[in-house]
């Protein structure tokens, strides 16, 4: 029977309450949330359940492999490299290196870029043509070429790579928040709370901010996922972290010496990036559904 | 229109400014001596040293310094190649149609796998869809250089299908005409064209599928958002009251109209191709651009790199902005967003 008291019910379901209704009702991204988190905990705690330090080499089990081949052992579950070193746990030291730099990177990608294109949105004229489209210049420079001139200025390191990529991040995140907020200005609501008197700030604050979270979560669940491919390219080119470090970019390159007679070297840490990426795309396909189910 | 097109040309020429100033501002920051990687001589003579500074005008200060250089960049000196003492120019003449002729092909075949699967994908019934969003993921997440080693093990090294390698067997002398190897071996007048032909080919597939992976994921999705869209509008259900027959309905009105946001993303997303085009030809050792430039940096051989980061970056710049020139010529309604 239909509910009568529609109206009399004490708690309305927030906006994102109605969103996260619709989420929950596709399988694939509640899978994709589940894998995310599982993502997340390994980068947060996988030093702590690694069996073996990333560096360590058991020099009498070079080139394992992994555990379920005739001649694997469990102890080493996906196998050892070149050097003896166990690939489970330098996968699982790499996780904060690739997953977790690429959410530190967004994250401040995402504050700038919005700071930028709040002012440029809110703004006119020539303020907001310089704001928006300084970074355009950026747009045409990918962070692979980025990430070539800062590795040729500052040296080869894990700095090019936050530089480098935040760089190449940082125009989406100006160009998305700019047009929404330039959407939004136009709608007339916006009009009358400037006619009740809302000052710039208050109008930003309580008025246009709310109703720009859509267009952000989306873009920024994609910046995440080129984050984390674009990281590990870099460790792939060694214009990132270096050699020793696990970065699963760099442990793939590495893994490229030995790559006819040990597979599992490559395949491995392609594998784990596959996953997080996978996993981001299924969580950010799942949020856009459910927005635009939501929104109708 | 003639606004339109000052506003983009006003906008070509800001981006190339700023782009520049980017680059010269790291040039006099590159370690060594900033003379050596503006002009490229390793250990410039008291004599030359003065004339470069005369150049470039490193004395006169930043601005009119900036200044030089834009005018000696635009004007096709790109100084020497620090590794080989040749122009820097002379070389990338060399590399680029390779890096051309990859790209171009593999958008190509992009477009033509993807058109037809994002309009089957856009479709209502039957499994198709599901499997088309499946691989679309799949093709989205999968990091460029490691479905590069897999296709380069298994078809290359594994099953021997494929050279793995290169762009075409040392046994084949082509002259060099246009750079492009399509055209070259056929303007040749050696009796083994064919073979040479042949072999050029099945050099191209692998690099080409590996490349081809993104862009054809692109075109699908947004073809199939496009297609869905278009579906639901009033003068579709206007054509099939009259009786015009589904297909026809799809190729002449559905899809002419769906290109435009296709296009739209494609050229957005031109960056993240060249940066694939560069890793695919670091793992196939495909002679273009994208293996000069990475050798280049690892040498050292800065002047090389500016140049290359340069060249690559304009064509970006221009590519994009012819693209979006052809939209507003086929779409009146794009010219409004003069402001975007």
């Amino acid at each position: 029977m239909a509910n009568t008291s529609l109206y009399h019910e004490d708690k309305i379901p927030s906006p994102w309450h109605q969103i996260w209704r619709h989420y929950q009702s596709r399988p694939s991204a509640v899978v994709g949330l589940w894998a995310l988190l599982l993502v997340v905990f390994l980068s947060l705690f996988g030093p702590l359940i690694a069996p073996f330090s990333a560096e360590q080499q058991a020099t009498e089990h070079l080139l394992a492999p992994p555990s379920w081949f005739a001649d694997g052992s469990v102890d080493y579950f996906l196998g050892t490299d070149a050097l003896g070193r166990d690939l489970l746990s330098r996968l699982l030291h790499g996780a904060h290196l690739t997953f977790g730099y690429a959410a530190l990177i967004v994250w401040v990608a995402l504050c700038l870029g919005f700071v930028i294109g709040t002012l440029s949105g809110a703004s006119k004229g020539l303020q907001s043509s310089v704001l928006g489209h300084l970074l355009d210049a950026l747009l045409s420079l990918p962070s692979l070429l980025l990430a070539l001139l800062f590795a040729a200025v500052l040296g080869p390191g894990a700095h090019n790579v936050f530089w480098a990529v935040g760089l190449a991040l940082l125009p989406g995140f100006v160009r998305v928040v700019h047009n929404a907020i330039h959407e939004e200005m136009q709608k007339e609501y916006v009009m009358a709370a400037r006619l009740d008197g809302a000052s710039r700030w208050q109008l930003l604050r309580y008025v246009i901010w709310p109703n720009i979270t859509d267009p952000v979560v989306v873009h920024t669940t994609l910046a995440f996922s080129t984050a984390i491919l674009d990281i590990a390219v870099l460790g792939f080119l060694s214009l990132g972290t270096q050699a020793p470090s696990p970065e699963w970019g760099s442990m793939v390159r590495e893994g490229t010496n030995n790559v006819l007679s040990a597979p599992w070297t490559v395949t491995m840490p392609g594998l784990a990036i596959l996953f997080s990426v996978l996993a981001t795309n299924l969580v950010g396909d799942g949020l856009r559904q459910a927005i635009a189910e939501e929104r109708g | 229109m003639l606004t339109y097109l000052l506003r983009r040309l006003n906008l070509l020429i800001l981006t190339t400014l700023v782009l520049l100033g980017l680059l010269y501002f790291a040039s006099l920051n590159m370690p060594g001596d900033p003379l050596t990687t503006l002009s490229g001589i390793p250990h410039p003579s008291e004599q030359q040293r003065a004339d470069l500074t005369e150049t470039y005008r490193l004395e006169h200060g930043h601005i009119q310094g900036y200044l030089a250089f834009v005018g000696q960049r635009l004007s096709g000196n790109f100084g020497l190649s620090q590794a080989s003492g040749i122009p820097v120019s002379q070389e990338l003449m060399q590399v680029l149609p390779a890096t051309i002729e990859l790209s171009v092909l593999a958008v190509l075949l992009s477009l033509i796998v993807g058109i037809p699967l994002g309009i089957l994908a856009a479709s209502r019934r039957g499994p198709l869809p599901k499997i088309l969003w499946t691989g679309t993921l799949l093709g989205f997440s999968v990091p460029i250089f490691w479905l590069g080693l897999l296709l380069m093990l298994t078809f290359g090294l594994e099953w021997d299908l494929l050279p793995p390698s290169g762009r075409l067997n040392l046994l084949y002398d082509i002259p060099q005409v246009t750079g492009f190897l399509l055209i070259d071996i056929p303007l040749s007048d050696a009796s083994w064209r064919g073979a040479a032909l042949q072999d050029a080919v099945n050099h191209l597939i692998l690099p080409t599928l590996a490349l081809a992976t993104l862009p054809c994921t692109i075109v699908i999705r947004t073809i199939r958002a496009a297609m869905l869209a278009e579906m639901d509008k009033n003068y579709i259900r206007a054509l099939t009251a009259r009786g015009v027959h589904h297909w026809s309905l799809i190729l002449h009105h559905a899809l002419p109209n769906s290109l435009a946001p296709m296009l739209r993303t494609l050229s957005l997303q031109l960056g993240q191709l060249i940066s694939g085009a560069i890793v695919v030809e670091m793992i196939f050792t495909w002679p273009g651009i994208g293996n000069w430039l990475l050798s280049a940096q690892y040498q050292g051989d800065h002047t090389s790199l500016t140049g290359g980061i340069l060249v690559v970056s304009l064509s970006i710049i221009v590519t994009a902005i012819a693209l979006e020139i052809a939209q507003a010529l086929l779409n009146p309604i794009n010219r409004k967003e003069i402001h975007g």
